[in-house]
This record gives structure tokens, sequence and C-alpha cells, in this order.
């Protein structure tokens, strides 16, 4: 049974068509890596599903909800629907257990105690519990990546998307924000991930996808999709990239 | 070694050089100031007018249109009069502004095409009209309103003519004073309280309802309060009672030789300090030419002081603090000031009772005889005085007064056989009951006998159309650039943080709440307080529709008096106060803010 179903989608930014028409299909608790150059559509589709961007054709559903213009279904699937950015995007007003405990408190109603024994269960499992009460200015790259994490599966999201989560952090942050999302696959959550971490994709996904110029060009297993591409592209690209 | 002398002549001393280039510099400022005060008090003086402070104590002889003392008794009372109207219209424009203001500013950043429209709509008409001419259109609309005198002499519930608007509204009643303190405190009291149970909440992770309890608080202490609970404010009049007599009994040279004493002391600590920096085991005791300098500039400076405190200056200022006669005949003092304060927050305040017309047209009232003595307890209806009422068709008709109040009489004003204007003071009553606030609905009366109409004092609200011209001129003009910069604070949070609030399932009103306005403010804050310097100081064009506000008094005052320089010393230093006092409140929430972000 699959959680995501996308149909043709397509998007354009003024004339620029950023999305020519991609389909696919994500079943509960897969891990999809997406790569792809830059600028060849792979955020703007992932941004497509919860709605930060709006696709003009084509069909998306999430766990069975649409996405339409109804305001009642966009905010049921982004309450359902968790992301990380590449920016990390913590409010930097408010210290970080506020910043994991905002959405359940605001979106889901949940008493605050509640939801800061949650927030603290969830911090612990990213292993940065000490810093709950820091502001988000004063921790790391990979700190805050990793408090990111914990803010969107504070709302017990059935879905997470990840748009390039490691591409703005240190070379040894990587590793601690990649091994925060291989315990959170081993979970079994549902995860997108559009990353150019080779070895994550390798170790961790399901299934990779190559998109270039608005299209998905290749989709396979990692074995294949790394030692026997079907593509050209796949091949050059894998060139650049390993 | 060429070019060696025995000694270092003065002229080739740097040290030297250097201060003495300063001397001369301030004594040459000094005499350039000197110099023009001199010119325009012999300007003055062939003009036959002598430039001095004399006419803040005299009476003036002119009214004011609406404020603190419509017939003040002396300058100081039309300046004060003159301040409180700018205020009226500063503090509630302030705070109009900034609501009406950030709407403007989101809606200007709204999706919706009529709203950011309309919106920007309003921006560019107010934006680019002078404030002057759309103070002129507002003062303009109002007057296109019927005049007061097509309408029935009676009560209205709303009420709009060329005489400006009414509306109902609780009046200040003599005990307003001790609940509006009552008010603050529990606020206070209500605001710890939610701190407190925060605290709780957060050392202990268990849910105590701050709010609950706060407004719980809140509500029961209004009850307690309206019933009479207000009343415990009086402990703080009791305190400022004692103040005053004590102060009282302190005489004016111990403040002159306080002064000076605190200033010789920290002329010496300050001293002290420099020489013992000078000894520590870097220095080793060496002193420069500079440092000398600065010891004896220390010392003149004390020694000036001193002197400045037992000239005719220090006795001046001695003589207000202890609130002696010659402070401008007026009740102004810090001894006054506490005995004000004791009449107004007493358990029973005391208030001067102001004699009210009452028949239509009474002018004046001659009492024929007291009812009441001191000490005398009264109730409100109770005949407390005949009288002959003047001004009315039939002359010296007798009346008699009724007590406007209840509780004990203090003491007489007036003897009998005088007569006084209405609204002179005529006795001192303990008011012992009563409520605060009092709710009333407007009512247009007769002016006198005349074919004149108004809207009666104390009958709800009644908004002039002085007021009403400057007040929305002001706010709509300043409510338009704080849109401006509202919008430009939400513009400066970056679009990643909307995005992630999105991602989370924010709705657009909790999304601004909790995530947008609170990091705008950071960048909204400094231009926000020089838009509200801009209004408080817009203000003066109050001038213009005849509102009373400080320049329209103290024009009127220098064409009576001929106090040119006076006046504008005053209007200067009450505009830099008031811009002070709004830029320092500014930076501490700026400062405060800062800290939060860390």
């Amino acid at each position: 049974m699959s959680i995501i179903q996308a149909k043709d989608v397509k998007k354009w930014f003024g004339d620029f068509q950023a999305l020519k028409g991609i389909s696919m299909e994500v079943a509960e608790g897969e891990v999809l890596v997406i790569c792809g150059p830059s600028g060849s559509g792979k955020s703007t589709f992932i941004r497509c599903i919860n709605r930060l961007e709006q696709h003009q054709e084509g069909q998306i559903v999430v766990d069975g909800t649409e996405l339409t213009n109804d305001l009642k279904n966009i905010e049921t699937i982004r309450s359902e629907v968790g992301m990380v950015f590449q920016s990390f995007n913590l409010f930097p007003h408010i210290t970080v257990l506020q910043n994991v405990t905002l959405a359940p408190i605001w979106v889901r109603k949940k008493s605050r105690s509640e939801s800061e024994e949650k927030a603290m269960e969830l911090l612990e499992r990213m292993g940065i519990p000490e810093q709950a009460n820091k502001y988000p200015g004063q921790l790391s790259g990979g700190q805050q990546q990793r408090v990111a994490i914990a803010r969107a599966l504070a709302m017990e999201p059935k879905i997470m998307l990840f748009d390039e989560p490691t591409s703005a952090l240190d070379p040894e942050m990587i590793k601690e924000v990649l091994d925060a999302m291989k315990v959170l696959a081993e979970d079994g959550m549902t995860m997108i991930v559009v990353t150019h971490e080779m070895g994550f994709a390798k170790e961790v996904a399901d299934r990779v996808m190559l998109f270039d110029d608005g299209q998905m060009v290749e989709e396979n297993t990692p074995e294949l999709f790394f030692d026997k591409p079907k593509h050209e592209r796949t091949k050059l690209f894998l060139s650049q990239i390993l | 070694m060429k070019n060696t002398l025995k000694y270092l002549v003065f002229f080739r001393n740097v040290v030297f050089l250097k201060w003495a280039f300063q001397i001369v510099f301030l004594l040459g400022l000094l005499s350039i100031i000197w110099n023009y005060i001199q010119n325009a008090v012999v300007n003055l003086e062939n003009t036959n007018i002598a430039m001095g402070w004399g006419w803040l104590g005299e009476t003036p002889g002119v009214s004011i249109a609406e404020g603190l003392y419509t017939l003040p008794n002396s300058g100081l009372q039309m300046i004060q009069t003159g301040m409180i109207n700018m205020f009226r219209i500063t503090i509630t424009g302030i705070f109009a502004a900034t609501i009406l203001g950030t709407f403007l500013g989101i809606a200007r950043l709204s999706k919706n095409y009529i709203v950011e429209k309309s919106s920007t709509g309003l921006l560019e008409v107010v934006r680019n009209v002078p404030l002057l001419v759309q103070i002129y259109f507002f003062q303009a609309l109002v007057l296109s309103f019927p005049r007061l005198e097509v309408f029935d002499v009676g009560d209205y519930f709303i009420h709009v003519s060329a005489k400006g608007l009414a509306f109902p509204w609780f009046n200040r009643g003599p005990n307003a004073f001790l609940m509006m303190v009552y008010l603050l405190a529990i606020f206070l009291i209500s605001n710890r309280i939610y701190k407190w149970r925060v605290e709780i909440l957060e050392r202990e992770g268990r849910e105590t309802r701050p709010f609950l309890w706060s407004i719980t608080s809140l509500v029961t202490l209004f009850i307690v309060g309206w019933y009479g609970g207000f009343r415990a404010v009086g402990i703080i009049g009791f305190i400022a009672g004692y103040i005053s007599t004590g102060l009282e009994l302190v005489p004016a040279i111990f403040y002159q030789a306080l002064i000076s004493g605190v200033t010789i002391l920290i002329g010496y600590r300050v001293t002290k300090k420099f020489i013992d920096s000078k000894k520590s085991e870097e220095a080793q005791g060496v002193f420069i030419d500079d440092d000398y300098f600065k010891i004896i500039l220390n010392i003149v400076v004390v020694l000036l002081v001193v002197v400045l405190m037992f000239s005719s200056f220090g006795a001046g200022l001695a003589g207000f603090l202890v609130g002696d006669e010659l402070t401008f005949k007026a009740d102004w003092g810090l001894p006054q000031f506490f005995n004000g304060v004791e009449n107004k927050l007493h358990w029973y305040p005391s208030i001067d009772v102001e004699l009210e017309a009452a028949i239509d047209g009474m002018k004046k009232g001659e009492i024929i005889n007291w009812l009441i003595e001191p000490g005398k307890k009264v109730t409100e209806g109770d005949v407390i005085a005949t009288a002959y009422a003047t001004g009315t068709k039939i002359d010296k008709q007798e009346i008699e007064l009724k007590a406007s109040h209840t509780g004990n009489v203090e003491s007489l004003l007036i003897e009998k056989g005088k007569s006084i204007k209405v609204g002179t003071p005529f006795y001192e009553l303990e008011v012992t009951d009563g409520a605060p606030f009092e709710y009333s609905t407007p009512k247009v009366q007769q002016i006198g006998t005349t074919k004149f109409k108004e809207y009666a004092d104390g009958h709800g609200k009644s908004i002039s159309v002085g007021y009403f011209a400057i007040w929305l001129g002001v706010v709509l003009y300043t409510a338009i650039f704080i849109s401006e910069v509202v919008r430009a604070g939400i513009m400066a949070v970056s679009k990643g943080q909307s995005e992630a609030g999105m991602s989370l399932g924010l709705r657009r009103g909790a999304l601004l709440r909790l995530i947008v306005l609170p990091q705008a403010i950071r960048v909204m804050l400094p231009p926000m307080g020089n838009q509200y310097l801009n209004l408080a100081k817009n203000t003066s064009l109050g001038i213009a529709v005849a509102y009373p506000e400080v320049v329209a008094v103290g024009q009127t005052l220098y064409n009576q008096e001929g106090q040119t320089l006076p006046v504008f010393l005053i209007w200067m230093m009450f505009y830099s106060s008031v811009s002070l006092t709004i830029s320092s409140i500014i930076n501490y929430y700026n400062r405060k803010m800062k800290i939060v972000e860390r």
C-alpha cells in the first residue's frame, strides 16, 4: 500500500518548467533517496508534497488525502508530513525545547507538560538532551539540524521529508545528522531524502532516484543504481559525484 | 645636542598648549552665548519688556478651551494645561497608531488582492498629503455636521454636531485615583502570580495553569476592590501625609548644605580613586601634567557647585524642595506634592467642591447662609447653603445649594455675602462614599441664558473638533509610517521561518503571532521609536485647529506677556524631555529583546 502517490506532476515558475511530469509511489516504511544535479527539480518536488510549492498539473495523494486547494486537506497533510530543511530554519527567538514543543501545543493542542516530556524524549533520541534550554544560536550546525529533526518528529508525522539536510554542514557534523536519520529509518519511518550523500543512499535507502531537468531519469534499488546504472545520464552523474 | 633648552618654556610645552587651547575655546564659546543673551536682554529692555519668570506666577487673564485648568490663575497652570493636553493626544495616539499601523502593515502583505490594494491606496493618499492639510480636512469634516443649536436640549446616547462628538463614558469620581492605583497594583500582582506559576511549571514540570491562576486572582481582586477594597490604597496617602509634614520641618539651608556635602564627598571619592590608581604598581605613583590638571579641575568643579548652592540659585532650588512661597506663588514644591498625593490617595480623598449652576443660566453665586460647618457630615443631595444666583433672568434669585457628594466637611472656603463665579471651589469635603467611576450619557444643554448650546460637563464624554482633528490626523499619519515599518520588519524575517512554521501545520494567524512578529519586533523597534517621536512632535500642529496644546498655549502666553524667550526655553525643554523619555523607553525594550535573542 503506497502512502504517497504522484501522477504526472507538473510545475512552472513563470516560463520555466521545473517539473515535467513526475509519477511515483512511495510505500509505507520505505526510505527513498532522490539525487540529481542542482536545478533538476528534486527540491521543488518534495516541497510540492507538503504544499510549500503548489503544483499546477497532475495529482498528489498523501495517505489517502489529495492535495487540492482545500485548506482542510492542506492542514491535514502538513500535520502528517514533517520536513527538515537545508538551512535548519529553527526559530531563533525561543529555546530548543520551545522549538520542539511549539507545534504539539499550538497545532495538536496538547498540554505543555505532555509535549515537553515527549520533546525531551525526542532530544534524547537525537543525542542532545542537555541542549534543551539553550537558544538555537548557541548550538553547532549539526546540533541545530538534529533539533530540527526532533521538531518535525514532535508532530508524530507518518512521513518525513529531508531537503538536503547535510548540505550546509561541516564534514564532521554530517555524520551525526546522518546517524540520527539512520536511527529513524531503522524505526520504520517513511522518508524521502534529497541528498548528495551517496554513502547514506547505499546503506539506508530502499530505492534511489535520479532527477534531471524536471524529469525522473532513473529509479532503482541502491545496488543496481550504483553498480549497474541503466542510463547514460546516471553514469555521468555518478562519475562526477563519486 | 641642538635646540635643547635648560627649562621647557611654556609655549613649547605640549601639555600646556593642549589645555590652553581647550580653555580658550570654552571661554570663546561662553562669551558668544553671553553676548547673545546680553544682546537679547538689552533689546528687550529697550522695548520695555523685562525678561524673567515672574509671569509664571501671575494670572494670565485668558481662558483655555479645554483641559485641566480652563480658567488658569497662573502662567504655570496655563502651561501645565497645555502640556497635559499634549499628553492626551500623544499617549492615546501612540497606542492607537501602533495598533492601526500593525494591522495596515500586515494587510499590505496580505495575499488577498482587495485587502492589499485598499491598504496600499490609503497609504498613498495619507503619505502624500501634508499632515496639516489632513488635520484641516478632519476639522472641516466635523464642522460640516449640523450646528449643536439645531438639536433639542436633553440626553443622547451618541451625538455628533459641528461642536464635536459625544458618547457614553465612565467619568472619574473623587475616588477614581484610589481605584486607578488599585487597578495598577492588581495588574502587577496577577502578573507576578503568572510568573510564579510558570516558575513552578518549569521547575517541577507539572501543569500549573498560570493563565487561569492569574486571571482568577485578577477578577477576585477586582471584585474585592470594586466593593470598597480599593480604599486599601489609602495607605499611600497616609504615608505621603507624614512625608509632607516631615518635609515642611526641614529648613532650606539643610538642602543647600546636603547637596554641597554630597558634591564634596563625590569629588573627594573620585579624586582619591584617581590618585590611588596612579599609586598602583604599574604606575608607581608617577604623575604627569595631565593628571595634575585633572585633579585641579575636580576641585574647581566641586567648589563651583558649593558656591552655586549658597548663591541665589541654590536658595531657589532649596525653596522648591521645601515648597516655600517664593516659588511662583503656586502650589509647587515637594511638601505640596506629597500633600496633593495625601489628598487624592487618602482612604477618604479630600476634594475642593466647585460651585455648580443650580439653575439654568446661573453665572455667579452669593452665599446667604451656610447650613454646614467643618466637621459636619453631609449626604449627597442635602441642602448645604442658601444663595443668590446672578446671571439668570430674575436677578438675585434665591436658591438652595445641594451637596454633590457624601462625606465630612473639612472647611468652608467662602464667607457668606461674598459673590463667586460658577466653577470656583467653595468648600472642602472629605468624600466617604461613592463609586470611583460613574457611567453617564451625553447631555446637550443651553449655555446660560444665551441661545447657544454645549455638551454638559460630567455627562458622558465629549470630544472637541480640535481634539478630534489633531488626534485623527497624527494617528492616521503615524499609523501609515508604522505600517511601513511593520511591513519591513516582517519581510526581514527570512522566508524559511514561515516555511518551517507552515510545514509544522501552523495556521497563518499562529505563524504570525508565534514566529514572525516576535522576530520582526526586533527589527522594528528602533524605527518605531522614531515614529513615536514624530507623533509627539506633530501634536504641535494642534495650534492650527485651535487645540490648546503646549505650543498654542505658549503662543497665547507670549502674545499676552511678551516673554518670547522664556516660552521658547520652556518649549525646548518640554519637547526634549518628552523625546528623551520616549527614546529611553524604546532603548530599554530594545535591550530586553536582544537578551532574549542571545
